[in-house]
């Protein structure tokens, strides 16, 4: 719900961003407008059915925060919300899922030249490729750690739904969950590469899909 | 209505404390891994200061051959043992490096087990190889990484063929230890890895157990 007075002060949704209602709540911080999340309201919304809808969906969100981010990259670090949480978070956020990436990319590059050469050599030596010192499983602290926050995660969205459940949801499966908890945080920064990569090519449309999307109010 | 800025506080508050034991429980875990391997380190370096002191007194006791072997065949088998647990380690080891210094410090010890071990096949006339492993320690590129996994596998399964004929000693070659740049320099290595074999033959290019065991036979 909108103050009149406020949308005429930012004049209005942005129609070049594909995420106008993040980019009006930014407009509003940035010209001082209070804003308050109510955590009791009933809010439903048509999510995607399909994996390729559900794809296209977030990688227009996150086109969106990119071109939010540009939009907004001055108000860094300036004082009040805007500047020293919203933004840092975002851009943090966008950082930590490329770099994360690069370095899974690196890691598995790695390991894949390296198990290829360590069979190639071991063939030539006529050694056996697997021995009982490889077998072992040393883990680091950082694979405990990751094994620590799925199953935080995992007990967070349990707790949650749990709660949602009994007031809006009508119904929920393992599989919803799983698949959030593994796929979706899995995918996200390929999804986010995805979008940088069309943001700077400038093909940030809503395209033809999308547009039937919106008058389904799916967005 | 729940304040906001408080809600933000508490998720902030709440992460912090995750992060900081995930931390804490990082540290405990690598801390106890080197306290295990400097108890391994210990128990080393007690074996072969009694060799030293076996070996050089000498002259005021009998020198007593059969049990210098014994010693020295389980200390050999040990030490391989160790070297792979390290390793392991060592590519588990993220927030402390004091396990680099552990690595100097068991080099050290295996250098000084491969001069004992010179000295009682000397001093007893025994027949036994000394197969000295040096390789590469800090920073090896991928295809020397691969090779060094290659030749370790190889050195174990000699090991496994030829048992208490030989003396497998692993010892990191470029580890900045001044007794073993020495050792390096002696025997004219420029690369790493290298087998060392009764301190006579350098073997750089291993394609197979038969490039060893023709030195052996």
């Amino acid at each position: 719900m909108y103050r009149k007075e406020a949308i005429a002060e930012t004049n209005g949704f942005d129609g070049d961003n594909l995420t106008e209602d993040i980019e009006i709540t930014w407009n509003l911080i940035h010209h001082g407008w209070e804003r308050e999340m109510c955590l009791n309201t009933y809010v439903s919304t048509t999510v995607p059915q399909k994996f390729s809808d559900w794809y296209k969906q977030r990688r227009r969100w996150t086109i969106g925060g990119i071109q939010c981010m540009a939009k907004y990259k001055k108000e860094i670090f300036k004082r009040g919300m805007l500047g020293m949480f919203v933004l840092p978070f975002f851009i943090l956020q966008f950082f930590l899922g490329v770099v994360g990436l690069g370095i899974l990319f690196y890691v598995c590059g790695t390991n894949i030249i390296s198990n290829y050469l360590f069979t190639k050599y071991s063939i030539v030596a006529d050694v056996p490729l697997l021995t009982m010192n490889q077998i072992y499983i040393t883990p680091s602290f950082l694979n405990y750690f990751g094994i620590t926050l799925f199953l935080v995660s995992l007990f967070f969205t349990f707790t949650s739904l749990s709660i949602m459940k009994k007031t809006m949801m009508k119904k929920n499966n393992i599989f919803d969950v799983l698949f959030f908890a593994v796929i979706y945080l899995m995918v996200y920064p390929f999804i986010t590469l995805i979008a940088i990569y069309k943001y700077f090519k400038r093909e940030t449309t809503w395209g033809t899909h999308d547009k039937k999307s919106i008058q389904r109010g799916s967005t | 209505m729940t304040n906001q800025k408080i809600v933000f506080l508490y998720a902030l508050i709440g992460s912090l404390i995750v992060f900081n034991i995930g931390i804490f429980m990082g540290y405990m875990l690598e801390s106890s891994r080197i306290e295990e391997i400097n108890s391994m380190y210990s128990n080393t370096e007690m074996k072969i200061l009694d060799q030293i002191t076996q070996i050089n007194s000498m002259s005021v006791m009998e020198f007593n051959c059969d049990s210098l072997m014994k010693e020295n065949i389980d200390f050999a088998n040990d030490i391989f043992e160790e070297a792979q647990l390290i390793q392991r380690y060592e590519d588990a080891n993220i927030l402390s490096d004091e396990i680099i210094s552990q690595h100097k410090r068991f080099d050290l010890l295996r250098t000084l087990f491969w001069m004992n071990s010179i000295k009682i096949k000397e001093k007893c006339d025994l027949d036994f190889h000394n197969v000295v492993y040096l390789y590469k320690y800090n920073e090896p590129t991928i295809e020397q990484k691969s090779r060094q996994g290659v030749i370790s596998n190889l050195l174990g399964e000699l090991k496994e063929k030829y048992g208490d004929k030989i003396m497998l000693i692993p010892i990191s070659g470029d580890n900045d230890i001044p007794s073993v740049n020495l050792l390096v320099e002696k025997y004219n290595i420029t690369e790493f890895p290298v087998i060392l074999i009764d301190e006579k033959i350098v073997i750089t290019d291993v394609n197979g157990l038969n490039d060893i065991e023709k030195y052996l036979n």
